[in-house]
């Protein structure tokens, strides 16, 4: 149960304070450059020149470091399931505790990245970045619950 | 037979007829023959027991137009909920043409006998009528104040917002001012679904959003504005100068938004490149890039950020200052860019510079 419900419900989380800035914003981009495409309506998300500005909003150095807080959050969400696994109590406490940390530092490195995006463009790089760091089932629940709006605050993907 | 002869004469008789025929063509007053006629349709519409007959004839009679209006409004106070229920959708569907039915269609919403989902499809109705509905305003302000429901508090938000005169608009801004949560967001997407019409909402709106900082869904009011392209920049343009960094952040935000058409905006976002936020300055810079050659005065206020403390704002003035001037950065500044301490702003400087080259 842990298993199947912690890493859909925690990396959902994490992302809320950001998913909250990026609600309602459906109006498109009109003055787009030469680096920027010309809409940002959702329907425009498999367009090649999103991709092109993904490409180029993968180097920004917030952005990097949301990936790699994604990254550590991933390993510390493993380690807490190899605990729990193996019924140690003091271990599951730390690792849990680590979690909880890690989980933190999540959302301020998300919510940081948010600051220098566009909602827009923060809603490409979430599911972005949720592409990147969930194996395909954890990624599809995840997105499941979000769009159930199971998760409190969370259902404009 | 008609078609024929009509094609069959002359070009210029053509002409003329279709000179004649499409205003009125356009303008509805003439028709092609009706399936059916009005009394028909209005029985059709009181069927006691198809629902789809009842539908069908809600939605043909509106090619009656205005004729539909007294038969439609009497049906207002039939004894079926139902029937009721269809006189008020044609009703809708007829927009403005229906403006003298506002008060009967007020009177229903109002009415504390009738459903709360009646009273909600009349209150929907009045939107549909639009701005023609403004009488009823004053009426709806009351009814706001006092539902208790909380879908025909979001149907009476979103009927004020469709008729969008002045006297509906301030009570929405109000509304914005005083709800809370996923209410408050009702009312914001209320406005934003008028977006064209709410022009002199704005001013009003940007305050009530600048006094919350923390307003979840400051962004979104602040886009709203830049949708008024160059108008919108006198709005903004105070707020870069708010004490609070996410309220000049969304100020910045949303004049990039307009691109060349904030040009008005360069003196002042230049003063904004040394704020003490590093996402303001980010967004600064972001803004003048995309007014691109017109910002060329801010060219020299935008070097010093290829050494902001932030690598983030290194990595947008690379890009802003190329967009404004692309001979601005000396051999000595890129050489300094491609060998940044920050992985992202060496590939960015990199990949900026083959474009230019």
């Amino acid at each position: 149960m842990l298993r199947k419900v912690l890493p859909a419900a925690a990396l959902a989380v994490v992302l809320l304070t950001l998913m909250a800035r990026t609600r309602h914003s459906d109006v498109p981009l009109d003055a787009e450059d030469d680096w920027m495409p010309s809409s940002t309506s959702s329907s425009s998300w498999s367009d090649g020149t999103w991709e092109v500005r993904l490409e180029e909003l993968r180097t920004l150095p917030a952005y990097r470091e949301a990936e790699q807080a994604l990254r550590d959050l991933e390993e510390s969400r493993s380690a807490l399931l190899k605990s729990a696994d193996a019924s140690d109590a003091d271990a599951m406490l730390a690792a849990g505790a680590n979690y909880q940390r890690t989980l933190q530092l999540n959302r301020d490195k998300l919510s940081q990245l948010g600051e220098y995006l566009d909602p827009a463009e923060a809603r490409a790089c979430l599911q972005d970045l949720v592409q990147q760091s969930q194996e395909g089932d954890q990624r599809d629940a995840m997105i499941l619950e979000i769009r159930l709006g199971i998760l409190a605050g969370v259902n404009s993907w | 037979m008609v078609i024929r002869s009509f094609l069959a004469r002359p070009p210029i008789g053509k002409a003329t007829m279709l000179l004649v025929l499409m205003p009125l063509l356009l303008s509805g007053r003439l028709g092609f023959p009706a399936e059916q006629s009005l009394r028909s349709l209005l029985e059709e519409l009181q069927h006691p027991e198809d629902a789809s007959a009842r539908f069908r004839a809600a939605e043909s009679i509106v090619e009656y137009g205005v004729l539909a209006v007294p038969p439609l409004r009497s049906l207002l106070s039939h004894s079926d909920g139902r029937v009721r229920y269809c006189a008020c959708s044609a009703l809708g569907r007829l927009g403005p043409t229906a403006q003298n039915a506002v008060p009967d269609l007020f009177a229903m919403a109002a009415n504390p006998q009738e459903c709360e989902i009646q009273r909600g499809y009349a209150i929907r109705s009045l939107g549909q009528i639009g701005p023609a509905a403004a009488s009823a305003v004053p009426g709806l302000q009351s009814l706001l104040r006092e539902n208790s429901d909380p879908n025909l508090w979001r149907q009476i938000i979103n009927t004020l917002a469709a008729i969008a005169t002045e006297e509906a608009l301030s009570t929405l801004i109000e509304s914005f001012q005083q709800a809370e949560g996923e209410d408050r967001e009702a009312v914001l997407c209320a406005l934003q679904r008028q977006s064209g019409r709410i022009r002199s909402a704005i001013p009003a709106l940007l305050a009530v959003s600048a006094g919350r900082p923390d307003d979840p869904v400051g962004d979104e009011v602040f886009l709203l504005a830049s949708g008024f392209g160059r108008e919108a920049v006198d709005d903004l343009v105070p707020y870069l100068r708010s004490p609070v960094p996410d309220t000049r952040r969304r100020a910045a935000l949303a004049l990039s938004r307009l691109g060349p058409a904030a040009s008005d905006a360069v003196p002042v976002l230049c003063e904004t490149l040394k704020d003490q936020s590093a996402f303001v300055r980010f967004w600064a810079a972001k803004t003048l890039g995309k007014i691109g050659p017109d910002a060329r005065r801010a060219s020299e206020f935008l070097l010093p950020l290829l050494e902001d403390t932030d690598p983030n704002v290194r990595w947008e003035a690379v890009s802003a200052i190329v967009k404004i001037d692309p001979t601005a950065i000396t051999e000595n500044g890129w050489q300094r860019l491609l060998n940044d301490p920050e992985p992202g702003v060496r590939e960015r400087s990199a990949s900026i510079r083959s474009t230019i080259r």
